[in-house]
């Protein structure tokens, strides 16, 4: 087992520096020089060298890059061109809980309500639950975020004035955005419970669980539900990618104050240093959130961890 | 080869809602074609004495803020989504599948190459990459926007076509059938050619069809944010970010292009499944 965690962990390293690589040369290859966003493009050529000096720009390339690298391990991700030079770890410490809590809402939900609802349309192969529920994921899975929340809003918010149109004060307020960054998850998740579960009912040692007299809620909780859930673990793993991005979406609608709303605030500005924090941030933890679960399954399920090493 | 083929045409045709998906493809195609004969106006025409006005018999659908025709965004708008999704799905084919080919049949250091390559590029969820895409190289005109989507989504979804194909030939490499090209002496470009890439059409199929249902999502998604399409092209995403304000008021701006990318996302979506189930023979019964 510790081999494999190693083994997995150290591939982990390349993928990071090349993330790392790519998140510096989106800003390194940017159009316009970051002087003209920060000076202005008719400033003093003294302000200009200046800004250039204390902020690396007059360094050749692979410069900066290691002391962008060297910066992020330190847990130092350079500093606003706005806010008044703010170090961009500032801004997300501030704001990335908001966008941690989101997520987590949203994943809790779509897993209490995609995996039941996905053994249900199993088992009822074919009948009408099964049906109305896999239109109903084609549906969820085809409707983005920004269609979702309009019609929810009018209804919710705007004719029955039930729940707030946008913010993040209180645990109304918290409803409609969770609600809409779960929809897709929560519907992939039914998918692929669905088909997992169909998967693992036709095995011998479910037979063998009828055949020995336990009762079908034993069979399908104890048998079907565990077994079927392993292949599960990695679309989880995806979803939190979607989860993180899909943020940006729900925040902007709803102004939801987290690192989403920052971040596109930030790419309209053109404010570099945070957008690239904020991509190697969610790429970094995307990858761990994708260790773990490999870890997890290869714990549930030692056929992996065999097959992997050898 | 052709008593299969037939097979899976027929389940296509059994299927009602893949045949109903099928048909709004075809429309969708027909008046992204034809959008200028269909539009009543152009899509950047502004009718200034008519901002903001509830369908009627001058403007079938109403008109925007701007005053512009509702139905003919719509129907341009279709031309919008449908040459997003064809374009970039075109050049991820390209990538994906030459890439896919070299690194699953020529192995090495291509195949090791191409797997940390695509390892990183999945290491950033898909959409968050083609908005720092977009957002960093924000176009000039809005010509070059469209330029720009093309490339950020090419970019962002050329890793899955690449693995797919890859793992394909991983697989048909080592079947019988290529031994024996191989031993009749065909060469590798035959084999790739002849043999390869017409034995793993119908998993690439089913992928561009699919994949085609989620460009056109992302493109909607990068226009709504601001940072796609920009106007005076019509996009429905950014249709439905300028109709955000007028929610209570107009609440039809933003349901006619809610409906348009609901539907086509939504066809593309069930033809992608109906295509997978009529071409895996697995699945059929």
């Amino acid at each position: 087992m510790w081999r494999y965690i190693g083994h997995r962990l150290m591939l982990a390293v390349p993928t990071l520096l090349a993330v790392s690589l790519i998140t510096f040369l989106l800003g390194y290859f940017a159009p316009g020089s970051p002087l003209d966003i920060m000076a202005g493009q008719h400033a003093d050529p003294e302000i200009r060298r200046r800004l250039a000096h204390e902020y690396g720009l007059d360094q050749p390339s692979w410069v900066q890059y290691g002391r962008f690298l060297w910066g992020a391990l330190h847990g130092n991700l350079g500093r606003s061109f706005m806010n008044s030079g703010r170090p961009v770890t500032a801004i997300i410490a501030e704001q990335f809980p908001v966008t941690a809590e989101l997520a987590c809402m949203a994943l809790g939900l779509a897993i209490l309500v995609g995996i039941p609802l996905g053994v249900a349309a199993a088992l009822s192969r074919n009948g009408l639950l099964d049906r109305v529920t896999m239109g109903g994921v084609l549906l969820l899975i085809s409707l983005p975020a920004f269609v979702l929340a309009p019609v929810l809003t009018v209804v919710f918010c705007l004719k029955w004035r039930l729940l707030p149109t946008m913010g993040w004060e209180g645990p109304t307020s918290a409803i409609l955005p969770v609600v809409v960054l779960a929809a897709r998850p929560m519907a992939l998740l039914a998918r692929f419970m669905r088909s997992s579960t169909l998967e693992v009912i036709r095995q011998d040692y479910v037979r063998t669980a009828y055949a020995k007299g336990l009762s079908p809620r034993a069979v399908v909780l104890r048998h079907v539900m565990r077994n079927a859930f392993i292949p599960v673990l990695t679309v989880i793993g995806n979803s939190f990618g979607y989860l993180l991005s899909g943020s940006f979406v729900v925040e902007t609608i709803f102004s939801v104050p987290g690192i989403g709303y920052a971040s596109v605030d930030s790419i309209l500005k053109r404010d570099y240093p945070v957008i690239q924090g904020v991509a190697l941030l969610v790429a970094t933890l995307f990858i761990l959130v994708n260790l773990v679960v490999d870890l997890l399954y290869s714990l549930m399920d030692p056929r992996i961890r065999y097959r992997e090493v050898a | 080869m052709n008593a299969a083929s037939t097979g899976a045409w027929k389940g296509l045709l059994r299927n009602p809602i893949t045949l109903a998906a099928g048909a709004v493809v075809v429309l969708l195609v027909f008046t992204a074609i034809f959008a200028p004969v269909l539009a009543p106006y152009t899509y950047d025409a502004q009718d200034r004495e008519h901002v903001l006005s509830a369908p009627g018999p001058r403007h079938k659908l109403g008109t925007d803020h701007l005053g512009e025709d509702v139905l003919s965004r719509i129907l341009y708008g279709a031309r919008v989504s449908l040459t997003v999704g064809l374009v970039v799905e075109a050049i991820e084919l390209v990538i994906g599948v030459s890439l896919g080919v070299l690194a699953g049949y020529k192995g090495g250091l291509w195949d090791t190459v191409l797997m940390r390559v695509t390892d990183a590029m999945f290491a950033f969820p898909d959409l968050l990459f083609a908005i720092l895409l977009v957002g960093i190289w924000r176009p000039a005109s809005p010509a070059g926007s469209f330029l720009v989507v093309f490339i950020a989504l090419a970019l962002v979804n050329w890793p899955g076509m690449a693995r797919l194909v890859r793992g394909q030939v991983l697989s048909l490499r080592q079947k019988e059938f290529v031994e024996a090209a191989r031993a009749v002496g065909a060469g590798d470009w035959a084999i790739v050619t002849r043999h390869l890439l017409p034995n793993m059409l119908s998993p690439i199929i089913v992928a561009v069809t699919v994949d085609i249902a989620n460009v056109i999502l992302a493109e909607a998604t990068l226009s709504f944010l601001g940072i796609g399409i920009q106007p005076p092209f019509p996009s429905w995403g950014r249709m439905i970010n300028d109709a955000r304000p007028y929610l209570l008021s107009h609440p039809f701006l933003i349901v006619w292009p809610s409906v348009a990318l609901g539907a086509t996302v939504l066809a593309f979506n069930f033809l992608g499944d109906g295509l997978r189930d009529a071409l895996d023979p697995r699945l059929r019964e």
